[in-house]
């Protein structure tokens, strides 16, 4: 029988626009590197904006990509507690219209079918807090001010 | 984001060192399927080594069985081997069905199960979609997702505006509370 496992080796994957630089030898080992096409590798690696550059690449228009970026971390104020109900629900409505015209964008480059289009809509992590920090429990809760799917 | 290769640690984490004598020297190049099919791991791993040195393009289908054989073995050494069942097949250029590599797409295994479904991507969509949707958000992830998004593929635009959390955090101040207000105009 063998004594020990054959030569060793290393793949590297590295994903980019044009190969990346390899050495066959690292310290005696063979080193095979491959990179995988990337036309729209994005330099920011966050994942959200990776997804953005995913969408933008699959046809969203520069305004809704904006308005995704714009939206990804957005904090209101409310003055009164009486009002909040109305106010949150305009405010989670107001998501709708440019989210409905980045669905159309990717729809009509055929990266969305229609009942993917309808089914599809950003996840929103709403956070209340009253003025002393604490999540109140009489507030609604993020499933209520959801709107219904289009 | 520097390149990725998660099996250089592997054999040093299975304390294997890499043998100086070569058994397939010993071997007749017409055992090496019979070889593959070898219990013992490391005669495995030689039978795999010696078809990828030769170019012994014949025995793509020997390997791809040693590789359904050796699927869910992931201890150190049945990672080990199947990498070198992995590397045979890649520098065979062979093709390989995503379905057959998803089941070793797991630790050190993960780049060169990866390497060999890029080689057929229009054919092996479900498998960087498998992969995609595992959420590693690391190399493999982003690797997958440029793949996906490349093929325009069925369903990946859905799943990024799935993905897409948009954190909407409400502040909820009373009247009694406009000192407070006035105090936090930072947000």
């Amino acid at each position: 029988m063998p004594a020990g496992f054959p030569p060793l080796f290393v793949h590297s994957l590295d994903v980019g626009a044009a190969p990346a630089p390899c050495a066959p030898q690292v310290g005696g080992v063979r080193k095979e590197c491959e990179t995988l096409p990337s036309a729209q590798m994005p330099a920011d690696e966050e994942p959200f904006a990776v997804r953005r550059a995913w969408l933008a690449a699959l046809g969203a228009g520069r305004d809704h990509l904006a308005f995704l970026a714009a939206s990804h971390e957005m904090r209101v104020q409310w003055h009164s507690r009486e009002l909040l109900r109305s106010q949150v629900r305009l405010r989670v409505h107001s998501f709708d219209a440019p989210f409905a015209l980045l669905v159309r964008d990717l729809e009509r480059a055929h990266a969305l079918t229609a009942a993917e289009a309808h089914a599809a809509r950003p996840q929103i992590a709403l956070t209340i807090v009253d003025s002393r920090g604490n999540r109140s429990q009489a507030l609604p809760t993020a499933a209520e001010l959801l709107p219904p799917a289009r | 984001m520097p390149a990725w290769s998660p099996a250089l640690a592997l054999p040093l984490l299975c304390g294997q060192a890499s043998a100086q004598d070569d058994p397939t020297q010993r071997w007749r190049p017409a055992e090496l399927a019979v070889h593959l099919r070898a219990e013992e791991p490391t005669e495995v791993a030689w039978a795999a080594w010696r078809a990828g040195e030769d170019g012994r393009r014949d025995l793509v289908r020997p390997l791809r069985a040693a590789l359904a054989r050796l699927a869910g073995q992931d201890d150190c050494e049945g990672q080990l081997v199947r990498l070198y069942v992995l590397d045979a097949l890649l520098r065979l250029d062979a093709r390989v069905p995503g379905e057959e590599l998803l089941p070793h797409a797991t630790g050190a295994l993960r780049a060169p199960a990866l390497l060999l479904a890029a080689r057929t991507p229009l054919a092996n969509t479900a498998y960087f979609r498998a992969r995609f949707d595992d959420e590693g958000h690391d190399l493999e992830w982003q690797a997958c997702g440029n793949l996906l998004a490349a093929q325009n593929a069925p369903g990946f635009a859905a799943g990024c505006l799935a993905r897409c959390e948009l954190e909407l955090s409400v502040d909820v101040r009373d009247a009694a509370d406009d000192a407070f207000i006035a105090g936090s105009s930072t947000h």
